[in-house]
């Protein structure tokens, strides 16, 4: 005990004098953080304070501290009523088709546009690709309300060649992959970006080594480019993991309809419904707050089973 | 090994910034988008020196909903138009408005909801339509008792036609006492009649359908008969908006239940029995039901009607490739005028709702009240309100003394010529608009079923003489021919019976029951789902809350009329 109570003041000193030096040169580096921070307390921890909400029968004019405590009641009820399960399920199965072929799709891309050998090219693909990814599902839903309309030159096309028009937004199993497959066009070039950069951070000299031993550009590819982005790859599933319950309210809230409550219906939306159409506030909470306790539990499973079997750490 | 490090450290930059670009943009997303409330330039008006406060006009704070047929002109702006200075100057009032939200999607009530759960501070007094949320405001203690201050300080008209239709304060009333102004509304300005091309009809050889198999007949001429002539089976019977609810001011689909039987869907009807029951689960629902998913096998429905709100529906008709829709019967202006810049030669014509068997028609009547008119607890100057109020009521009553008995404001919705009001779009320099539509009730106080009349009889060639009667005339032909089709429908209109506050079980079943109901009665129509399966919805909704609701709803409904 002693020697360590009469070295503390000693490296302290010492670490002060190091991090003062430090802080001269890495100010800026601080000062920058900051905006940030405060956004993210601001927005992402002052909220959490709105859960006890879930706890009690909240009204907006009594507060938290006047509104009555009523214990477990609003996840009770969430259990028994019919639809809740149909919802969970719904957010999750829309959500996991998304990620996996979402990913699928971004890899793919990014592997293709390696191959492309003019620059100017590989730049017009790339800026084409991204641009849905900027544009609202507000503009998006009404051009694929038209588009998929059952008066479409789509679906006249599809009708010439199977006999009927398709119903995409309002038949359930459509919907879903209506819903799964344009946000993927929506999405895939921009999920790309990180990709690429890791392809272009491969050094090249295992490539020239590859092309000694002969390997063609696919076996190039399938040796080298792919073992090399693996870390990237978990790494982004992984963090995408966090995310299953997140269906995507922007999109599914502008195409949805009751034809398709059933198969389309999701956690967000529903608690759109709730809170801000039938103004019940607390119950629309405790669903919000099942859908984060179980989204945190599979991103706490999703890193370690992606440290376990990838070896990777994020935090 | 050094340098793949690095390279591994960048590829983590490279997400990290991802992220926070995509986090940085989730929070700017979120971010309820109001508009910042523009000061009102506050030089001080010279005709203060008439108003009796001698120390100058007081502020009232308020909110604004800005609503799709708000159109200003001048620059001026929702905080600054003829009305904040009218009040300004004849009234004492500065109106301050703490902020402004679009009626779309809800946002206006959003955003007031959102407001009450951060706590802000209520404005002086602000408008809503939403009776829940009037109610919980009531039910928190955060708003004025007006039921002396009404009595004290508005005018004896004002008294006198509140008293015709006491029923108005149900739902600001707790306790016996008032904690708002409900605003009257024209009466039946929202009540559904029948728009068909008549265009159409001429070329087809069609009479004007008075039954529903006449109905059926005309739908088929126009889906079968190529009535738009462009040589393609394109066209469809009938436009509705069916995403939301099966009512609507504007693309109804309600009308057809009241063909079956006076149970009006989605609101509460009085029986025979004398209690009152909820529409969509009665036996003329499933009829209705029935008979729109026939429609939709046969073509007669738009096959998108499901993704279709009512303002979509009467895109679908303007674009001139449907022949008959449902709204209230101004919808003849708007939005139905579109059709006309779309199809050259294109005649809408209103006509009373085709009858059912045995004759049967009933439809959705309008509420007695447009909305409701709320005052912060300790307001102040409910006797500067009151006056403000009963000189919006001038148009009204146009009585000789009443400032704004012409219309509400000269240069905006009239013009005066040698000493007349005139009301000619092209009289009005710079076009006209509706200024009512800024005011503190987003539209005119009005006396219930006054206009209807007198629709009728301009439409039958009466001559226009008060000032009243000029205004209506001014709107065109069409409307009138269309108002007075309403007014002949006025004895089959069916009021919602509930007007009280939402019963505790419906507060928290509201959402499961709409739901339930939206989702069945979509897929009966599309026959997704068997007509039966009707019978399962009725035991459902009961046994969900639907018997404590019509039990809490009759109990209101005893108690107001055991007070009566």
């Amino acid at each position: 005990m002693k020697p360590r109570q009469s070295g503390l003041p000693e490296r302290s000193a010492s670490w002060r004098a190091a991090s003062g030096w430090r802080l001269r040169r890495t100010w800026p580096l601080h000062l920058m953080i900051w905006p940030g921070l405060v956004l993210i307390g601001l927005f992402s921890y002052l909220p959490l304070g709105g859960i006890v909400m879930a706890f009690q029968d909240y009204k907006p004019w009594l507060g938290f501290a006047g509104s009555d405590w009523v214990g477990l009641e609003h996840f009770r009820f969430m259990f028994e009523r019919e639809d809740s399960l149909k919802v969970i399920r719904n957010t999750f199965v829309i959500s996991a088709l998304k990620m996996i072929f979402g990913l699928l799709a971004a890899v793919a891309f990014a592997l293709l546009l390696n191959e492309v050998r003019s620059t100017p090219w590989k730049r017009t693909i790339q800026t084409l690709v991204y641009m849905p990814h900027f544009l609202s599902w507000v503009i998006l839903g009404g051009a694929l309300t038209d588009i998929l309309s059952q008066k479409s030159l789509l679906n006249r096309l599809l009708a010439s060649m199977f006999g009927s028009p398709i119903f995409f937004l309002g038949e359930n199993g459509w919907f879903m992959f209506t819903v799964v497959v344009s946000d993927i066009w929506k999405e895939f070039g921009f999920g790309a970006i990180v990709f690429l950069a890791a392809i272009s951070g491969i050094h090249p000299s295992l490539y020239e080594a590859a092309i000694i031993d002969g390997a063609n550009r696919w076996k190039q590819t399938l040796h080298i480019t792919l073992p090399s982005m693996a870390p990237i790859i978990v790494v982004v599933g992984t963090l995408s993991l966090g995310n299953i319950l997140n269906a995507g309210f922007d999109q599914i809230f502008n195409l949805y309809n009751p034809l398709v409550y059933e198969r389309g219906d999701i956690i967000d939306t529903f608690v759109y419904r709730l809170a801000m159409l039938s103004g019940d506030l607390s119950f629309a909470t405790a669903v919000g707050l099942f859908k984060s306790v179980v989204g945190f539990s599979l991103i706490v499973i999703a890193y370690r089973v992606a440290y376990k079997y990838a070896h990777y750490r994020i935090f | 090994m050094g340098k793949e490090l690095r390279r591994s450290s960048l590829f983590v930059f490279a997400v990290v910034t991802a992220l926070a670009v995509l986090l940085s943009a989730c929070a700017g997303s979120g971010e309820p988008g109001g508009t910042p409330s523009k000061e009102a330039s506050s030089e001080p008006s010279p005709s203060l020196a008439v108003s009796a406060e001698p120390e100058g006009p007081i502020t009232i704070t308020t909110v604004e909903e800005i609503v799709a047929s708000m159109v200003f002109k001048n620059g001026e702006t929702a905080e600054n138009n003829w009305h904040t200075r009218w009040a300004r100057e004849k009234h004492g009032i500065d109106f301050k408005y703490l902020w402004t939200a679009s009626s779309q999607n809800n946002a206006y009530n959003t955003k007031l909801r959102l407001s009450l759960t951060a706590n802000e501070p209520l404005p002086d007094t602000f408008f809503v339509y939403d009776r829940v949320l009037a109610s919980e405001l009531i039910d928190a203690g955060k708003l004025l008792d007006i039921t002396e201050a009404f009595e004290k300080y508005a005018s004896p008209r004002i008294k006198e036609l509140y008293a015709e239709y006491p029923q108005v304060w149900y739902p600001v009333t707790k306790e016996g006492k008032r904690y708002g102004l409900p605003v009257l509304s024209a009466g039946d300005v929202q009540d559904t009649v029948m728009f068909i091309r008549q265009d159409w009809l001429e070329k087809l050889g069609l009479q004007p359908p008075k039954t529903i198999e006449q109905f059926e007949t005309v739908m088929e001429a126009f889906v079968h008969r190529d009535p738009d002539g462009n040589g393609k089976k394109d066209t469809i019977g009938m436009s509705a908006g069916l995403k939301d609810n099966v009512f609507s001011v504007i693309g109804d689909a309600s009308w057809l239940f009241g063909s079956y039987g006076n149970a009006i869907p989605g609101q509460w009807n009085k029986t025979d029995g004398g209690t009152l029951q909820y529409g969509s689960i009665q036996p003329n629902a499933k009829q209705a039901l029935v008979k729109y998913s026939e429609w939709m096998k046969k073509g007669y429905l738009d096959k998108e009607a499901a993704l279709m709100d009512g303002g979509k529906a009467a895109e679908a008709f303007n674009a001139g490739k449907s022949g008959i829709y449902f709204g209230a019967f101004w919808n003849v202006g708007w939005p139905l005028g579109d059709v006309k810049k779309n199809v050259p030669g294109a005649v809408v014509k209103a006509f009373p709702l085709p009858a059912g068997p045995n004759g049967q028609i009933a439809r959705k009547a309008t509420q007695l009240f447009d909305g409701i008119l709320l005052f912060r607890k300790d307001f102040k100057h409910m006797d500067a309100i009151m006056k403000y109020y009963d000189a919006l009521y001038g148009f009204g009553f146009s009585e000789e003394t009443d400032e704004l008995r012409f219309g509400f404001a000269e240069g905006y919705d009239y013009a005066m010529e040698n000493g007349e009001p005139v009301y000619d779009e092209s009289k009005i320099p710079g076009g006209k608009i509706e200024a009512k539509k800024v005011i503190l009730s987003n539209d005119e106080p009005s006396i219930p079923f006054k206009q209807s009349k007198v629709y009728y009889d301009l439409h039958n060639g009466k001559a226009p003489e008060t000032a009243f009667e000029k205004y209506l005339y001014g709107l065109g032909g069409e409307v009138h021919q269309a108002g007075a089709v309403n007014y002949e429908m006025l004895p089959y209109s069916q009021p919602e019976q509930f007007i009280g506050a939402p019963t505790k079980t419906m507060k928290n079943r509201d959402e499961f029951l709409r739901k339930l109901e939206n989702e069945t009665f979509t897929k009966i129509i599309y026959g997704d789902a068997s007509p039966d399966s009707f019978d399962e919805f009725v035991r459902k909704w009961k046994s969900s809350g639907g018997d404590e609701i019509t039990k809490e709803v009759n109990d209101w409904y005893q108690s107001v009329n055991g007070n009566r």
